[in-house]
């Protein structure tokens, strides 16, 4: 008989850090479940396989790193170990508030770096001050926002949506904008698009409801942060005219119910008393609302989590003590922390504008299969598509053709189905006029001129309905995906996305002449002028007997004095007579300056001063537009540089 | 309790059902007795020395303290073989005498028939004084030290509660003899000096609360059920539960007086019956022992011999724990025996743990009774963190082991909150 001597107590609680992770992982692969049903049954089933897929691809890698980690650290008992650092779910969780369209390669790296990084360097399991899901989310948001997969697409979510305008709004507009997404019931049951795991509303509360139930996860942290997001919402709403309808949407959209329920618990990055805890969750709360209103994330859940998770053990040491003895400093904490972060998000709530107000074009371009139900009767709509998504894999072309007053057409061309997939056939561009009013920035009519993909198919989206579904859309808006014919739809899309862009960066102005009076000169500027810091290059493109032309590029106001903001190069086709050595026409092909500002310098009538013009000849700088007109000309003096030497 | 507490308890699954309702077995007594010359802190000199024959309710040691003070008598008729060291529940080596059983059962009447109806107060605190009365619940302090200072008592509690998991001593003490706790409690509650009384027992025994009813009623003792949770027993919690007072050192600061029910019923023996504490009821339990049963020992029996008439272990590895799973000790061997202050014997079969790290889910925080942060204060003792551990006041702790038990991580978290608290006696 052997008696062990252990101290006391000797008796334990059934529930185990285990079963939690188990009951857990059971609600995580149920959120997955009803992600891969909804998926499959609006977008198809390789939606929902590419669900499981990616799931799949984190689950693989998270154990993937675990099981390299703990072999270099030479741990005996790897599979233990690997049992007991609960990867799996960190992967789960990364999975279900990422996009669908995130690149299997994306996931995966940010499976490891969340893993390795995230959890594994602060010591494993149980050490990590950073939730490793949304440390992974954040590597894969600040990364790979280039690598999303644009053959997966669906539609605007509402947390885009609403943060396009602003996160506000108002009453008046509310239904419109909620009809996007089959109103606030379709979203509780989740029939919308969002990050893969925050769709179903219901089904997460459910969740909450059974690990509140089991003890494996404690009730103040979810219920203060939901609630407290609604809460302040409801009251900046108010403060902006809007109402009930809005905070109820707060708390639907995005990962504000996700996130209460599997991220703001998480027990390892969250402060270890009650008190403590209802500070952390209202200071998340209050924290993604700020976000929402003030950054330019569309959702603000995740980095409100990171921030907090950073406030976790200054947090705990505010609740140091007896909870007994200490009860009346713990309630005056509370107190203060609690007040302290309502009074900072209702303070940043009074500053938000509602962008919706001033870009009516927006508010009124929610239904548009509703505009034309005549002509869309023999068509049937799928999900939206909004005019400012990504074509990057459409490759489309435009170039002015005409105009006719404040109208511009574009001559257009765009890859389709066969081109974009690399399919098997005889594929070809498809080719269109899109008509642009200048005024107003949106479409006036598509009139498709060669059609490239599978006839009998891609060619429901060419139909005068489908096309009608254009009309009068701007940048902001949406239209929506022809069902069957998606990828001609997107083909079409882009190309009236780059007539919008062109019509929008001012190239129109070459057809309206009316405009170039607006430009007034200042100085002479010598074509033999120093301009090294404009770095312009010319390579010969083509030649035409004494003619030829010269595809420049010159840095531009934005990156001769490196000021903030998004600038690149400008580039122009520079065409010289090789003869005279004199300019005989500049056509900009690409705008890297301020629009508005440097665009002056860029005019048609601002770029025909240069022509009959040589080294020794001097042009004007265009007043206002002094260093885009520097530019140009560092182009130009290139160009006949070159001429000059062959 | 408040909004921003957790519950500062927990219900825990009871395991009572072993032996609440078997039939209390008298054990045939052991040849050899060995009764520890020391009750508590201290020491007792024996009165007794090697070949002296001995009786039933003799007097064995005399304290050597007067604060300390239980005296102790012999359980059993026969000769002093000699004082022996052995190791006691405490796991230290004391004293014991050696008595060879002649199983004859000669007794002594130790007291005179005592009436404390019509006894004063001072002579109830004399009586209960000599009869060497201590605190049955575990503690083993001396009783009457409890009651030398009268002054502001509102609220005389008599403690049948029996919180801790498996033990059914007290439950079944009582049932068995309700008459002699009724006079035992009467005579604690006027030597008390307090206007009422409250006898605390778990709402779920509902025989036993029909029994203390049928006793009390009538009487100014009301009895007060409380819920099945565990630290129902402990008197902060008790005190608590019933006045909704929290207090600093003593009861008293409440207002209250605590006794255990057992300590009451041996004083109702005492007065009734003229005999100290000789026998014990044990409650012998859990998934170790062949035969889960409450019995009637005499004092000094060792742990083996009553495992032994329980059927024996089972399995070849386990837990012998002195007490409850939960505030009771281990102890490596069988040979220690049963004092006075001893209510169980509770053997579990060991079954390792798979513990992995802790997750800091704050269940310790929230069930701890002493309201204190025991996830807090592992992590600062580990990096001796003395400010932090000051701050996080661990000398409150009681070792009730709720930490430990809720962990879901499997750690020893009581243990490390125990370390602590030696580190702190250290460097104070």
């Amino acid at each position: 008989m052997k008696f062990t001597f252990k101290p006391s107590p000797n008796y334990r609680n059934e529930l185990s850090t285990v079963s939690i992770m188990k009951d857990l992982t059971l609600c995580l692969l149920a959120v997955l479940l009803y992600a891969v049903i909804y998926y499959s049954a609006a977008y198809g089933a390789q939606y929902g396989l590419r669900v499981v897929l990616l799931a799949c691809d984190a689950v693989v890698a998270s154990l993937a790193t675990d099981w390299v980690f703990f072999k270099v650290s030479k741990k005996e008992d790897i599979k233990k170990e690997i049992r007991s650092s609960f990867s799996w779910v960190t992967a789960l969780i990364l999975v279900l508030i990422s996009r669908i369209d995130t690149a299997y390669y994306a996931m995966a790296i940010a499976t490891i770096i969340a893993v390795f990084f995230g959890k594994l360097v602060f010591g494993g399991f149980g050490q990590n001050i950073f939730n490793p899901a949304a440390f992974g989310e954040a590597i894969i948001m600040s990364n790979f926002a280039a690598s999303y997969n644009t053959d997966f697409t669906t539609g605007a979510t509402p947390t885009t949506a609403a943060n396009s305008l602003g996160w506000m709004i108002p009453r008046s507009e509310f239904a419109t904008f909620i009809a996007k997404f089959g109103g606030l019931g379709k979203m509780f049951l989740g029939q919308y698009p969002s990050t893969i795991g925050s769709t179903c509303a219901l089904l997460i509360l459910v969740c909450a409801i059974y690990l509140i139930w089991r003890r494996d996860i404690d009730w103040q942290a979810p219920v203060f942060y939901i609630c407290t997001v609604f809460v302040e919402a409801l009251i900046i709403g108010l403060m902006h005219g809007a109402g009930v309808e809005y905070a109820l949407f707060s708390v639907l959209a995005g990962g504000v119910l996700f996130g209460g329920v599997f991220m703001v618990t998480d027990p390892v990055t969250t402060p270890v008393t009650i008190p403590g805890r209802i500070v952390y969750a209202v200071g998340a709360a209050s924290l993604t609302l700020i976000l929402r209103d003030k950054s330019n994330l569309a959702d603000g859940v995740l980095y409100a989590i990171l921030l907090m998770n950073m406030l976790s053990p200054a947090i705990d040491k505010m609740f140091d003590g007896n909870q007994i003895k200490d009860a009346a400093k713990f309630r005056r904490n509370t107190l203060i922390a609690v007040c302290a972060s309502f009074v900072a998000a209702l303070l940043v709530g009074t500053t938000v504008k509602p962008k919706s107000q001033e870009t009516p074009a927006a508010s009124g371009s929610t239904s548009a299969p509703a505009s034309a139900p005549a002509a869309s009767a023999s068509v049937s709509y799928g999900d939206a598509l909004a005019m400012s998504y990504n074509f990057n894999a459409n490759k489309a072309e435009c170039a002015l053709d005409h105009t006719d007053g404040s109208l511009a057409s574009y001559a257009c061309s765009a890859k389709g189905f066969g081109l974009v997939t690399n399919a098997d056939g005889d594929y070809s561009r498809n080719e269109a006029i899109v008509t642009v009013d200048t005024d107003s920035l949106t479409v006036k009519s598509v009139e498709l001129t060669s059609f490239g993909d599978t006839a009998g198919v891609g060619d429901q989206a060419t139909s005068e309905a489908a096309l009608a579904q254009f009309e009068s859309k701007g940048l902001e808006d949406e239209v929506n995906l022809v069902s069957g014919a998606t990828f001609t739809t997107r083909s079409i899309a882009s190309m009236v996305q780059a007539a919008l862009t062109a019509a929008q960066s001012g190239e129109t102005v070459a057809a309206a002449p009316s405009v170039s009076s607006d430009v007034n000169y200042g100085d002479a500027l010598s074509m033999s002028y120093n301009f090294n810091a404009n770095k312009a290059e010319c390579t010969l493109d083509g030649e035409d007997g004494s003619l030829a032309r010269y595809a420049c590029t010159a840095k531009g106001f934005g990156l001769v004095t490196n000021a903030d903001g998004d600038y690149s190069n400008n580039e122009a086709y520079v065409t010289v007579d090789k003869d005279t050595l004199t300019i005989t026409g500049i056509e900009l092909t690409n705008f890297g300056d301020t629009a508005g500002v440097g665009d002056q310098a860029t005019s048609a009538s601002a770029l025909a001063q240069f022509e009959g013009k040589g080294l020794e000849d001097d042009v004007n700088l265009v007043s206002g537009a002094t260093f885009t007109t520097r530019s140009v000309a560092a182009m130009a003096q290139a160009a006949l540089q070159a001429a000059g030497e062959d | 309790m408040s909004f921003l507490t957790g519950p500062m308890r927990f219900h825990l699954e009871g395991h009572k059902e072993l032996t609440a309702h078997k039939d209390v077995l008298v054990l045939e007594e052991p040849d050899d007795l060995y009764i520890p010359l020391v009750n508590g802190r201290a020491a007792c000199t024996p009165l007794v020395k090697e070949g002296d024959e001995v009786k039933v309710g003799q007097k064995l040691g005399e304290p050597s303290d007067g604060f300390w003070y239980v005296p102790i008598f012999s359980p059993v008729s026969g000769t002093v073989v000699g004082i022996e060291k052995r190791m006691t529940t405490a796991l230290k080596p004391a004293d014991h005498i050696h008595i060879k059983n002649d199983h004859k059962h000669i007794a002594t009447r130790a007291f005179k028939e005592f009436d404390y109806e019509s006894a004063s107060r001072e002579e109830i605190l004399d009586f209960v004084k000599a009869a060497g009365m201590a605190g049955l619940g575990g503690a083993g302090f001396p009783t009457f030290n409890k009651y030398t200072k009268p002054e502001g008592i509102e609220l005389f509690i008599v403690n049948a509660v029996e919180c801790e998991p498996y033990l059914t001593a007290d439950y079944a003490n009582s049932m068995a003899n309700a008459e002699l706790m009724r006079d035992g409690v009467l005579a604690l509650l006027k030597l008390s000096s307090a206007p009422k009384g409250k006898i605390a027992v778990k709402e779920d025994k509902k025989d036993l609360i029909a029994v203390l009813h049928k006793q009390f009623d009538g009487t100014p003792m009301e009895v007060a059920e409380v819920p099945d949770i565990y630290p129902a027993g402990w008197e902060r919690t008790l005190i608590y539960m019933l006045t909704g007072k929290r207090y600093d050192r003593l009861p008293a600061e409440a207002g209250c007086i605590l006794n255990n029910v057992s300590t009451a019923i041996a004083l109702g023996n005492a007065m009734k019956n003229g005999m100290p504490i000789t026998t014990k009821v044990l409650t012998v339990s859990g998934d170790g022992v062949a035969t889960p049963q409450n019995v009637i020992v005499p004092v000094g029996t060792p742990a083996s011999e009553v495992i032994r008439q329980c059927g024996g272990y089972v399995g070849e590895d386990c837990l012998l724990i002195a007490g409850g799973p939960m505030m009771g000790r281990t102890i490596p061997n069988d040979q220690f025996v049963i004092g006075i202050a001893n209510n169980g014997l509770t053997v579990l079969q060991h079954q390792e743990e798979f513990s992995v790290k802790c997750l800091r889910c704050g269940k310790c925080t929230e069930t701890c009774p002493s309201g204190l942060v025991p996830v807090r204060i592992n992590h600062a003792e580990k990096t001796k963190d003395i400010d932090t551990l000051k701050k996080l006041s661990v000398m409150d702790c009681i070792e009730c082991g709720l930490c430990t038990y809720i962990c879901p991580s499997k750690l020893d978290v009581t243990e490390g909150v125990r370390r602590a608290k030696r580190y702190m006696a250290l460097v104070k």
